[in-house]
């Protein structure tokens, strides 16, 4: 078991090589996913749409309004879900949380749902539906937590409930108005094809952001990782900044569900995996996964849209079936490996 | 040096302690014992801001806790909580978190936090495990980085919540001397034990909790003269002289 368990904690020097590496894994995964797709696009020619000498003709449409955006996106994505299951594993101590947990999947899906049925035709709104969808999720599951204090259990727990009902409100919706079905099972898979610019770019306002108070705080998240009394006797406010980082992973996750759909896996296992690499240390836990979903995610999609050409898979799945017996195969691993008193 | 003053505390309007007057003065180690469920612990939670209080007064160094920030409060009095997650970060990152309090904003190390935390590494005997994960390390490994973290702290006042529970008799038997070592150095010393003998053995005030109530409060000499221990506990408490001074013993 421990001969698994490569690790960079307590080796600065190595950490920041393997961070390094992600960084550089990561841009790979960009490089080759703009290379790479139904037609391949040499990276010199790459190279000379973005940078603005090569404007016109059939590569640079391409580049431009499909691989830019989708790249772009999945990127964003990737590290936003990343670094938001980081945060809501760290406030939780639950190794196994995700965003799906407070609410943002079951929030963002009833308003897509409810939005499909509305307005099927102003289509351009979705991701503003899904990213407020998510909000109210959360804040529900808050505003319940909150009043009864804000407790690992009771933040569990008003996730589970939150996230029934709103999964019957989507039910209902679909069952009321069929016609919804078809918007919501994409966004249910999740995918990142028929991105634009237009799409991506409000995410990202909110995501950088998010992401560089999640590092400024990232000493808060440590100390919050050392169970509540712990945290409280060191001097912080602990409900306070459990509410604070949930907003701030719900911000990453709604922000990231809102052009992408609902890839949850990537919240789940991108941490995981990082934190028995670089160790439970936030700031190098937050930057590593982001890297490292990122790179995940832009890979997975990267294969979606390449394994069959010239049929393309919903990215969602691929992540399921490569992020599914990860998963379990890590559960199994875990059983008497991993020490909680 | 903390005072309580007549404070009571409880959970959903039941009371678990009641009107408890007690000081923790430095240079001294003073044990709290009592039965399971009689507020041991929730007294110290409650003295930290824990756990909110009913009635009275905490004093810090004169100023009521109500006037101060729970930061300010940090500053003053270190905790070890009964119950700690274990997660996968090196020891010496551990305890360097016992530095939070004294962090303003942007929480940047500081050279004299890094000193702080090789010295109170050193002091209690955990400089040789500072790189490895604590997960990897034995219970009383763990206990020595808990404790240098509460060191790192530099507070004037100490309190433990059964820092000896789950540990072996050598390792409880080393964190009651650094209990002592501390206390010598002109700390307050608070400790919750479950472990009468040891209590009696290596304490320099006794306090026993009753019931929510305060019985008795002195030194293990006068706290074995009265016969309270054998009221509450239902045991004789006997007493042997050794060479190590009294060692105390029930039947």
């Amino acid at each position: 078991m421990k001969n698994w368990q490569i690790s960079f904690i307590n080796n600065k020097c190595g950490r920041r090589s393997f961070l390094f590496g992600l960084l550089l894994l990561m841009l790979l995964a960009a490089a080759l996913s703009m290379c790479f797709g139904a037609v391949f696009i040499p990276l010199n020619d790459i190279v000379a749409v973005l940078s603005g000498r090569l404007t016109s003709g059939y590569s640079a449409s391409i580049v431009l309004y499909s691989r830019l955006p989708r790249t772009c996106g999945c990127l964003l994505a990737g590290a936003a879900l990343a670094a938001s299951g980081t945060i809501i594993q760290g406030i939780l101590n639950n190794p196994l949380a995700a965003p799906n947990i407070i609410g943002v999947n079951a929030g963002a899906g009833l308003a897509v749902a409810f939005f499909g049925a509305a307005a099927p035709i102003a289509v351009s709104f979705l991701p503003l539906a899904a990213f407020c969808g998510a909000l109210l999720g959360v804040l529900l599951v808050l505003l319940i937590a909150e009043r009864t204090g804000a407790s690992k259990i009771t933040l569990v727990l008003s996730g589970v409930v939150v996230s029934n009902v709103f999964g019957a409100g989507i039910d209902a919706v679909l069952t009321f108005f069929p016609d919804a079905l078809n918007g919501y099972s994409d966004f249910r898979i999740g995918g990142l094809a028929n991105l634009t610019m237009a799409r991506i770019v409000p995410a990202a306002y909110i995501i950088f952001p998010m992401l560089f108070f999640a590092l400024l705080l990232s000493n808060e998240l440590d100390i919050l990782m050392l169970g509540s009394d712990t945290a409280k006797s060191l001097g912080l406010p602990v409900k306070r900044f459990r509410v604070l980082f949930l907003a701030l992973a719900a911000a990453l996750a709604g922000a990231a569900v809102s052009f992408s759909g609902l890839l949850g896996f990537v919240g789940i296992i991108v941490p995981h995996m990082m934190r028995r690499l670089v160790g439970e240390e936030s700031r190098p836990l937050l930057l590593s996964s982001a890297f490292g979903g990122a790179a995940f995610l832009t890979t997975c999609d990267l294969l979606a849209r390449t394994l069959f050409v010239p049929y393309e898979l919903p990215v969602g799945i691929i992540l399921s079936f490569v992020g599914g017996p990860f998963f379990i195969w890590l559960l199994l691993r875990q059983r008497g490996g991993r020490t909680h008193d | 040096m903390i005072e309580l003053k007549n404070l009571s505390a409880g959970y959903y309007g039941g009371t678990v302690f009641h009107d408890v007057s007690l000081s923790f003065k430095q240079g001294e180690v003073l044990a709290i014992l009592g039965p399971n469920g009689c507020g041991k612990s929730t007294l110290l939670r409650t003295v930290l801001g824990l756990h909110p209080q009913k009635s009275g007064q905490v004093l810090f160094d004169g100023v009521s806790s109500d006037q101060l920030t729970a930061r300010q409060i940090a500053q003053k009095a270190a905790y070890l909580a009964q119950s700690r997650n274990v997660p996968n970060i090196t020891a010496r990152r551990m305890v360097l978190h016992g530095r939070f309090p004294q962090l303003s904003f942007p929480r940047r190390y500081r050279r004299e936090d890094y000193d702080a935390v090789t010295k109170a590494m050193r002091d209690a005997d955990a400089a040789d495990i500072a790189d490895r994960s604590v997960q990897e390390l034995s219970g009383g490994q763990r206990q020595r980085v808990y404790l240098a973290m509460v060191l790192a702290q530099e507070t004037d006042t100490v309190l433990m919540d059964e820092p000896t529970t789950y540990l072996d008799v050598q390792h409880q038997l080393e964190v009651m001397k650094i209990a002592r070592h501390w206390a010598k150095q002109g700390k307050a010393v608070v400790l919750v034990l479950h472990d009468l003998c040891l209590a009696m053995r290596m304490a320099d005030r006794v306090a026993i909790l009753s019931d929510g109530k305060i019985l008795q409060v002195g030194t293990p000499e006068e706290v074995y003269a009265s016969g309270i221990l054998d009221a509450v506990f239902h045991i004789r408490v006997c007493r042997v002289h050794t060479e190590n001074g009294w060692q105390y013993y029930y039947v």
